[in-house]
């Protein structure tokens, strides 16, 4: 079927304007299906390489974290807070969108975000 | 000394306007140039992208400035048919090639020539296919190529002609022409765009990809408006909301539309603040405009610096017409996050992007002359941009609605409108719109993925557009 499709649409000369209306009804038609699909497929390849991503290495870094704690065990270190980077990240850039559209005076401009 | 005076006169810009009998054009497109002008400075729309066109626009309506000469992008300038004659600056080298071939080869009509190079009409006339493109090479050989009965100039002899005889746009124009500014455009885009809350948040790209819907719409309307599928395609990937990206294919599908396209995807991208929350409104009740989104995941840096290459490797396996854009966009990502090469990464987002923004944009603006410009065309490419725009939007908006029930209510649908691509500002509308509903929302991260992987669609759907009619 999506074969056919393709031979129909490329047997069409394209530098030319279609004639009749059931020509462009049908051509615009199959190409807005495919375009779509083709789309849609792609991302979703690239939407199940997402998930695949996060099993191998969203975890990758904590595993790290872990053994290099049980090696220092014995090394008195500063307790870090563990909070989420992304959480606060998104709530500046929040605040700040806000404070942008209410206030189109404001004179400052965000240089870092730095944990104390 | 009088008659000095009068030659000066007769010189000037002003002289040649009135001279011309469409003296009453310029005066339109200094118009659109002022309102242009207006909608940079004034309302600071897109000010780095509509004043360099808007300037472009300018210089190409000045009478007399010759900064640009259009003609020498186009096959017609070097061979054309008019009246039944052979003209252009190739006319000679073409005229003795149609003498050295057998007259059954060919016809020539009042505006064309059709060649008929079929196994058959070979036969009868005593020759064969080698023959003929020998002696086509032996005549045109270094300027023109002949494939399947169908003439095109090669961009060498282009770019010799405008090396020779061409103003400065028209060398700045060149890397249009060569597709070059669209994918060093993207290569500073991906430096400085963060995919964070698209790999936190991978269904996003579902939202990206349903916002493309204008895009193919525009196309199916187009080609009713009496466009060709190629013109149609062009139009179309205005609804992809990336000026780059409707550059590119663009230059590849109706180079002589890219002036009024150009406009239109970046007037329309500007106005994305006024053209969107209508329709976002429309398609959603404020109980999901309500909708409060979990936070984003952490992301890990081994996945951010995959993600780039994953990608590239990905959509170009797939369309390959789409690695000039997503290749660089990528690259440009990879720079940024691989955190070991600032220095390119600093360039690619500041100086590099700048200096390519300001070429593309006087020599985009500079293709937008009265000649090319005011048309019945140039309205409905207009209209049609605008289609595709509000199509695509509620592409994207539908979609978030669907997740939105699929999730059980998780998902705000208003990010969804953040899938048009139009990288930040359409992610900002969608928090706007957010706050609007209720002042402690914040969707401005969770828009974010949407509006990135809206870059990527619209890069997809313009290969889409390549693979088939480039």
């Amino acid at each position: 079927m999506l074969h056919t499709y393709l031979l129909s649409i490329q047997d069409q000369d394209p530098t030319k304007p279609l004639e009749s209306f059931g020509e462009k009804l049908s051509y615009g038609g199959q190409m807005l299906l495919l375009g779509m699909a083709t789309v849609f497929a792609v991302l979703c390849i690239l939407w199940a390489c997402l998930v695949i991503f996060k099993m191998l290495f969203h975890d990758l870094p904590a595993k790290k974290t872990k053994t290099a704690d049980t090696v220092e065990q014995t090394v008195t270190e500063p307790v870090v807070e563990q909070t989420d980077d992304g959480e606060i990240i998104a709530a500046i850039a929040a605040a700040i969108a806000m404070a942008e559209s209410e206030c189109e005076h404001v004179k400052f401009r965000v240089v870092s975000f730095r944990r104390k | 000394m009088l008659d000095a005076i009068k030659n000066f006169l007769g010189t000037t810009g002003v002289a040649q306007l009135f001279a011309d009998s469409n003296w009453w054009q310029y005066l339109v497109m200094y118009v659109i140039v002022g309102v242009l002008f207006y909608l940079a400075i004034v309302k600071k729309y897109e000010p780095l992208l509509l004043m360099p066109i808007a300037f472009g626009m300018l210089l190409a309506n000045l009478p007399g400035a010759d900064l640009i000469h259009l003609d020498f992008f186009f096959d017609d300038y070097y061979i054309s048919v008019e009246g039944g004659k052979i003209v252009g600056t190739l006319a000679n080298d073409f005229t003795q090639f149609l003498q050295a071939i057998p007259n059954a080869l060919y016809s020539i009509t009042d505006s064309s020539i059709v060649f008929d190079f079929s196994e058959a009409t070979l036969a009868s006339a005593g020759t064969t296919m080698d023959a003929v493109n020998a002696t086509f090479q032996e005549f045109l050989g270094n300027a023109a190529t002949l494939t399947d009965g169908a003439l095109h100039i090669k961009m060498s002899h282009v770019i010799k002609e405008v090396i020779n005889n061409g103003g400065l746009v028209d060398i700045l124009y060149l890397g249009v022409k060569l597709g070059v500014y669209p994918s060093l455009i993207f290569l500073g885009v991906g430096a400085m765009t963060d995919f964070t809350p698209l790999i936190a948040n991978p269904k996003s790209l579902l939202m990206g990809a349903g916002a493309q819907l204008g895009v193919f719409a525009a196309f199916f309307f187009a080609l009713f408006l009496g466009f060709s599928p190629m013109e149609a395609g062009a139009i179309g990937i205005i609804g992809g909301a990336d000026g780059p990206t409707a550059i590119l294919v663009t230059k590849e599908l109706a180079p002589h539309l890219l002036g009024a396209i150009a406009i239109a995807a970046y007037s329309y991208m500007a106005l994305i603040p006024i053209i969107q929350p209508p329709f976002m409104r429309l398609l959603t009740t404020e109980k999901e405009r309500k909708i409060k989104m979990t936070n984003l995941r952490t992301v890990s840096k081994v996945e951010k610096v995959v993600f780039p290459i994953i990608v590239t490797a990905i959509v170009c396996l797939v369309i390959p017409a789409a690695a000039p854009l997503v290749g660089f966009l990528m690259l440009g990502n990879l720079f940024n996050v691989s955190g070991v090469s600032d220095r390119l990464s600093k360039t690619a987002q500041n100086e590099l992007i700048n200096i390519v923004t300001i070429f593309l944009g006087v020599s985009v603006g500079a293709t937008a002359n009265a000649e090319n410009f005011l048309k019945p065309q140039t309205l409905y490419i207009i209209a049609l941009g605008l289609c595709a725009f509000i199509i695509s939007t509620c592409g994207g908006l539908i979609t978030g609605k669907i997740m939105c029930k699929l999730s059980g209510g998780k998902i705000n649908p208003l990010i969804g409108s953040a899938g048009v691509s139009a990288v930040p500002m359409a992610a900002r509308v969608a928090q706007d719109e957010g706050r609007k509903a209720d002042p402690s929302n914040f969707l401005l991260m969770h828009a974010m993925g949407p509006n990135v992987a809206g870059v990527i669609g619209s890069a997809v759907a313009a290969g889409v557009f390549l693979s088939f009619f480039a």
